[in-house]
């Protein structure tokens, strides 16, 4: 009786993993297949477009780029100079040092001649308290915000509440832009001024060689777990935003790099501070709002801005991050449950919701389950050599597939990465992830849906190494 | 099957099958992917090679010193597409008889270029047109106009920028005349766009800001097209519309077109929207009054700097600066009214 109950249990859940793995993987590759009809097209569609000409045309909306800096103290300068060499015709900058107790606010005194200056807010979004505001004597553009900490989105509405231009763009103090970068993504909002919020890509800068804030030569980094994830973001990135993105029904601009109308985001409230994944609670917020009050409103992903990140290279870090990338996920997706299959929220509420809430939320329960359910399947003889081969050969092959549908996506569009040996590394990467990556990438992101459900708020530190120097030679 | 599990032999070759399929789809991308890099390559290779026949001699031709055939000795018919993408580099940089002469040299090349337009992804049309719109306008100018009413507003958009840059009267006249297809655009990127027609356009722009049969964003971006020209005929069209609109996508850039070129005579009609319930309106009230207004809008603008919007304390506070009433924002500045920051904010920016 009890060996029989055990069975059924396990033949659920080996049916369950399954459908869900055959599901998610459809899903995945349909998206890749919607990606790579849009690619195709917009890469035809922006040999239309002269960013110099737009740049010098006069029809640029003006920018405030708003950048939270928590102890960035290592990067923060020369990030902060990128910023300041965007070519773009009318832009401020607004460092947020949201209370950071090493010496970001020190460097960036020193480095840009800082000096107290009166700033009138133009919202009035509730933040953390606000110590001062600073003006650089050297660049009138360049603003610093200094505030209690209240963490990133509170350091971000600080930044909002000073914004004065139609359009604010979101990016992270370590990141760096590429120099068109702002005015590439800012072009939705002139072609469609129903444009509410648009993304780009980010890119990882580990391995890059970095001078004068700019990328000079994109190679891939020793590091393996990098390299890893270099290829996770293509997948994410080129697959999976941009195939969300074809059938309008985007749910995520990262934190690292977005740009948003300024008073549709002040009206929806700004950011909220009590997720740790605001920047998917503001998206999906902003579909609510427009749905709910009958505003026309797009929200895209375009693939060719680009900022350049620094990603985790130890397994603490990385854990750290993808366990608050989970919890921000069951944050956003639990809040705005009502979402769910309301044909009123159109094809998010449609499509991706229950795509990000079945898959994507549920989908780390399912999976460690189901390592586990088929480790006992193995270790009990319950199943043949041939299913467990099957099961695992489809696994790989599924995974290996979506991969480089990327790669090559990422082959006809952009080519960042013109050394042959780093394109035949990322291949080989395709496979090798297959083997272990994957499956503590499962795990730390069932460890973020429990810890979610534990109520823990924490973010977690990421210590930065600063950006690269140009190689020699 | 010797497990316990019941997975039939039919289920597992299905996933067999799957698998396969899955595999075949995995070293097709590969393959692709690998042809595409070797195909690039290749391309930027030839690239390389062409640039370094063509750009030695461009130089000579540009100075006269090689004639133009010479130079068209050395272009294959098949790399005539390439000629004519390394000629428009040219075609932006240059002006007077050395921008004629890159024209000249395009010139045998464009009619392969003009068939595009024929091509059934809009993206290659919009190209074709835009790259004849670098190199000869007025050769295409059948093909601009047409252009005009395809069914793809990105072809449309591109033949009106193009026709707009030309100047003439005439084509001025068909861009309005369309202008209603692009509703969507941004008003900033449409008044730039008007904006190349120059003041010979403006009689016709002060008729669009007038009727009230077009969209309100197109209004809007005629407004701010005018106010780009300092078209000072238009700020009676623009009060007359104050008067009866009551769209504020029109009223706002009504009023910031007021403040560039009117006068006295439109005081009347923005002192009135001062009681707007819309911020964005009061704000932009109060800067105009800033600009035109008499020592009586003072009080007005005093008034806003205890407005319960940011925005319109902010325009107040910037206006008293612009009228260099210092004396009163040092008053506010020092004072607990809302307006306290905005005015010291304005007193720091006039000493920095």
């Amino acid at each position: 009786m009890m060996r029989d109950t055990g069975l059924t249990i396990l033949v659920t859940i080996n049916v369950l993993v399954l459908t869900y793995f055959v599901v998610l993987n459809s899903t995945y590759l349909l998206t890749s297949v919607t990606a790579f009809r849009s690619l195709r097209r917009y890469a035809r569609r922006l040999k239309t477009v002269d960013v110099g000409q737009l740049i010098r045309s006069g029809a640029a909306l003006p920018v405030t780029l708003v950048a939270p800096a928590y102890n960035e103290e290592a990067t923060c300068v020369e990030a902060t100079r990128a910023l300041l060499t965007l070519e773009y015709p009318d832009y401020e900058v607004v460092i947020v040092n949201d209370g950071s107790t090493d010496a970001t606010l020190e460097r960036l005194i020193e480095a840009f001649e800082l000096e107290q200056a009166p700033r009138f807010p133009s919202a009035t979004i509730p933040t953390a308290a606000v110590r001062g505001t600073y003006r650089s004597a050297r660049y009138r553009n360049l603003w610093v915000v200094d505030k209690e900490n209240g963490k990133k989105a509170d350091a971000i509405n600080a930044g909002l509440n000073l914004t004065r231009t139609p359009l604010f763009c979101v990016i992270d103090s370590d990141s760096l832009l590429e120099p068109q970068a702002l005015m590439r993504v800012s072009r939705p909002f002139l072609e469609d001024s129903r444009t509410i919020a648009a993304g780009g890509i980010i890119r990882i800068v580990n391995g890059t060689a970095v001078s004068k804030g700019r990328v000079r030569d994109v190679r891939l980094p020793q590091s393996l777990l990098a390299r890893f994830q270099i290829l996770e973001y293509l997948r994410s990135f080129h697959s999976g935003r941009l195939g969300w993105a074809e059938m309008n029904a985007t749910m995520i601009i990262s934190g690292a790099f977005g740009l948003f109308r300024r008073s549709v985001v002040v009206e929806a409230g700004g950011f909220t501070t009590n997720t740790v994944g605001e920047d998917m609670e503001l998206v999906v917020r902003l579909h609510r709002h427009c749905r709910d009050d009958g505003i026309p409103y797009r929200i895209v992903y375009i693939p060719d801005p680009v900022a350049w990140t620094e990603c985790p290279e130890t397994v603490r870090t990385l854990a750290r991050q993808r366990d608050r990338w989970q919890r921000g996920l069951v944050e956003t997706l639990t809040r705005h449950r009502g979402m769910m299959l309301r044909p009123r929220y159109g094809t998010v509420g449609m499509l991706s919701y229950p795509y990000f809430f079945f898959l994507e939320m549920i989908g780390p329960v399912i999976e460690v389950a189901g390592y586990l359910a088929f480790a006992v399947t193995v270790v009990l003889g319950l199943a043949s050599g041939n299913y467990v081969l099957a099961f695992l050969a489809l696994a790989i092959v599924f995974g290996v597939a979506l991969s480089v549908a990327a790669l090559g996506l990422e082959e006809l569009s952009f080519r960042r990465y013109e050394h042959t040996g780093d394109l035949i590394q990322l291949f080989w990467l395709a496979v090798a992830e297959n083997f272990g990556y994957r499956q503590l990438n499962s795990y730390w992101r069932f460890r973020g849906m429990w810890s979610a459900l534990r109520g823990k708020t924490a973010w977690g530190e990421h210590k930065r190494k600063g950006f690269a120097p140009t190689r020699s030679g | 099957m010797e497990g316990a599990l019941p997975f039939s032999d039919r289920g597992l070759q299905l996933v067999a099958l799957v698998t396969l399929l899955l595999l075949a789809c995995a070293v097709a991308f590969t393959l692709t992917a690998a042809y595409l890099r070797a195909e690039n390559i290749r391309n930027e290779k030839r690239w390389v090679r062409l640039e370094g026949v063509w750009e030695p001699m461009i130089m000579s031709v540009l100075t006269g010193e090689v004639a133009e055939g010479n130079l068209l000795a050395r272009v294959h018919p098949r790399d005539a597409r390439y000629f004519v993408e390394f000629l428009l580099r040219y075609g932006r940089q240059l002006k007077g008889v050395e921008r004629d002469t890159v024209l000249s040299l395009a010139a045998p090349y464009l009619e392969r270029i003009a068939d595009d337009l024929s091509h059934r992804r809009p993206e290659i049309r919009a190209r074709s047109l835009q790259t004849l719109g670098e190199l000869s306008v007025e050769e295409y100018s059948e093909h601009f106009q047409r252009a005009l009413e395809d069914q793809s507003p990105l072809v449309a958009m591109n033949a009106a920028q193009a026709l707009a840059l030309e100047h003439d009267p005439a084509y001025a006249e068909k861009v309005l005349r369309v202008l209603d297809r692009f509703q969507h655009w941004s008003t900033g990127y449409l008044a730039a766009m008007l904006a190349n027609m120059g003041p010979e356009s403006a009689p016709r722009l002060r008729a669009a800001l007038a009727d009230t049969t077009r969209s309100p964003q197109i209004r809007a971006a005629v407004a701010r097209t005018l106010t780009s020209l300092r078209d000072v005929a238009s700020a009676a069209v623009a009060s007359q519309v104050l008067r009866s609109e009551d769209h504020i996508d029109v009223i706002i850039p009504v009023l910031g077109l007021i403040e560039k070129v009117g006068d006295r005579d439109q005081l009347p009609v923005v002192r009135q929207l001062l009681r707007s319930p819309d911020h964005a309106v009061r704000a932009r009230a109060v800067s105009t009054l800033a600009n035109i207004g008499t020592s009586e809008d003072g009080a007005h603008i005093r008034a806003a700097l205890d407005d319960e919007s940011n925005w319109v304390v902010l325009h107040a506070a910037r206006g008293l600066k612009e009228t260099g009433r210092m004396d009163l924002l040092a008053e506010v500045a020092e004072s607990e009214s809302p307006g306290a920051i905005a005015a010291q904010e304005m007193l720091w920016s006039g000493h920095a």
